[in-house]
């Protein structure tokens, strides 16, 4: 049976030339990088290569670049980092619709005496920016926002965040980790003073991200140790996972405008057809073409169970996500799902179908296929 | 699920509804949960899954004899995550809602 893989925006693979470029630090090229023998100084200069590659790809200087172990960390980092060195500003603004990275470090926060405001967001997930616009006020610490919608899609529109931020003055924090690769990122256009990458999210290596900060911004480290990462991130580097990362963001950064065709090819078809297969089923988050994710699908169904119907679908070959979360030993609609206030008989089944580089549009009718079939196995 | 399971002994009907409601031994579970995930303790979605595992396995079984009472004749492995007790020996019928 053909196996379709459509949880890209859980990962991605590791890129063949990613591979092949990552191969020598894995073994050859083990020397630790803090060293000052000539070996040892090859592999610092690809660390700091592999620094000047993201940087380039999102229009950043490279000392503006730090590694970290990924996504979370450099949500965390940036929050945390920055609550530490201005520890009279107490408020902090975010979106109901982040990915828990953001909202578990800040519920951490609220525990030590920060007030967290949540703003709403409209049916498409897009936050309220009148709302942003009159929360904003002199104890605001900075705003972190999800770029691109891990669950539902939607890209939001993060030149009027930034606008909004700039106007009061506040710090802005930029989730991307959806977003690289897909949006076109240039953060000498767009003003922004964090942002987190992670580097599987681009088939690069897993347990490898970034985090941008803006030069001029002071941020407390998240893990003190060593001088490593120019005092800011201490811990001998992930040599191999920094040097693929730096690659896959080379080659995510020059191929961006092909992927999107390719993304959005695929998507526009698979849409069409699902809705013509299922007549009743919803599409979550913004449409397509429209601030939306090219490679992102969100569809909540009637009358069946998400993880039944992810169940099925993994039985005949076709692996997605569900919406739904463990709470309290139950399953239910995830925060974003409910932030957007999707009726409720559509609730209980929300399926994520994310593209990637390795989908083809031509199996998108068997995969519709198997959909029905899954379906109609719960559903008479 | 588009299935309904009724189970019965001596005209004593021990269960009737949804498969997902079956009772569950726990020890089968953990044990499931264990060759799935290598995991004691599952958080309440891969349980889920170990749930569904065992339904799957158990409808796929008996698919073909919808309708009808199936008595049971030997230890049958895919009955055994179902915590009633002697259920080898009871009847069990499944069908369509």
């Amino acid at each position: 049976m053909k196996e379709f893989y459509l949880d890209y925006a859980a990962t991605t693979p590791l890129d063949d030339d990613v591979r092949k470029f990552i191969e020598p630090y894995l073994c050859k090229n083990f020397h630790n990088p803090s060293s000052m023998h000539i070996h040892a100084i090859e592999n610092r200069k690809a660390i700091n290569q592999a620094r000047k590659k993201i940087a380039d790809a999102i229009g950043a200087e490279p000392e503006e670049i730090f590694f970290t172990s990924g996504g979370t960390e450099s949500t965390n980092w940036a929050i945390k980092g920055y609550a530490d060195k201005h520890p009279k500003l107490k408020e902090i603004i975010t979106s109901k619709v982040e990915h828990k990275a953001t909202l578990n470090t800040l519920h951490y926060l609220e525990k030590k005496g920060y007030k967290v405001h949540y703003l709403d967001v409209d049916a498409f997930g897009l936050i309220d920016l009148k709302q942003l616009d009159q929360t904003i006020n002199d104890q605001t610490l900075m705003v972190s926002i999800i770029y691109a919608n891990n669950e539902i899609g939607t890209i939001q529109d993060v030149r009027s965040i930034s606008k909004i931020c700039r106007r009061h003055q506040t710090k802005l924090h930029l989730d991307g980790v959806q977003a690289f690769g897909q949006q076109f990122i240039d953060l000498k256009d767009l003003d922004i003073d964090f942002m987190s990458l992670s580097s599987h999210k681009f088939y690069g290596p897993k347990g490898v991200g970034a985090l941008y900060v803006k030069k001029g911004i002071e941020i407390e480290p998240l893990i003190h140790g060593g001088s490593h990462e120019d005092f800011h991130r201490a811990g001998t580097e992930n040599l191999y996972g920094i040097v693929g990362m730096g690659e896959a963001a080379k080659i995510a950064a020059d191929h961006i405008v092909s992927s999107r065709e390719h993304y959005q090819q695929i998507q526009i078809d698979f849409h069409q057809k699902m809705k013509k297969a299922f007549p009743d089923i919803k599409l979550n988050g913004t449409p397509c073409g429209s601030n939306r994710s090219f490679n992102h699908l969100s569809y909540a169904f009637k009358d069946v169970l998400g993880y039944q119907l992810h169940f099925q679908l993994n039985k005949l070959g076709v692996y997605v996500s569900t919406g739904s979360a463990c709470a309290s030993n139950v399953i239910k609609p995830s925060h974003v799902i409910e932030a957007i206030g999707i009726e409720e008989a559509y609730q209980p089944c929300v399926i994520r179908v994310t593209f990637g580089k390795y989908s083809k549009l031509e199996d998108n009718d068997e995969i519709i296929k198997r959909f029905k079939k899954a379906y109609h196995e719960l559903k008479d | 699920m588009k299935y309904k399971i009724m189970i019965k002994k001596d005209n004593d009907i021990l269960f009737d509804g949804h498969p997902l409601d079956l009772p569950i031994k726990q020890e089968m579970l953990i044990k499931k949960s264990v060759e799935m995930f290598d995991d004691q303790t599952p958080c309440i979605i891969h349980q889920t899954y170990v749930i569904e595992s065992f339904i799957d396995a158990f409808i796929s079984k008996f698919k073909k004899q919808l309708n009808q009472d199936i008595q049971l004749t030997e230890e049958v492995e895919e009955i055994q995550f179902i915590d009633i007790k002697n259920i080898e020996s009871c009847i069990i019928q499944i069908r369509r809602k």
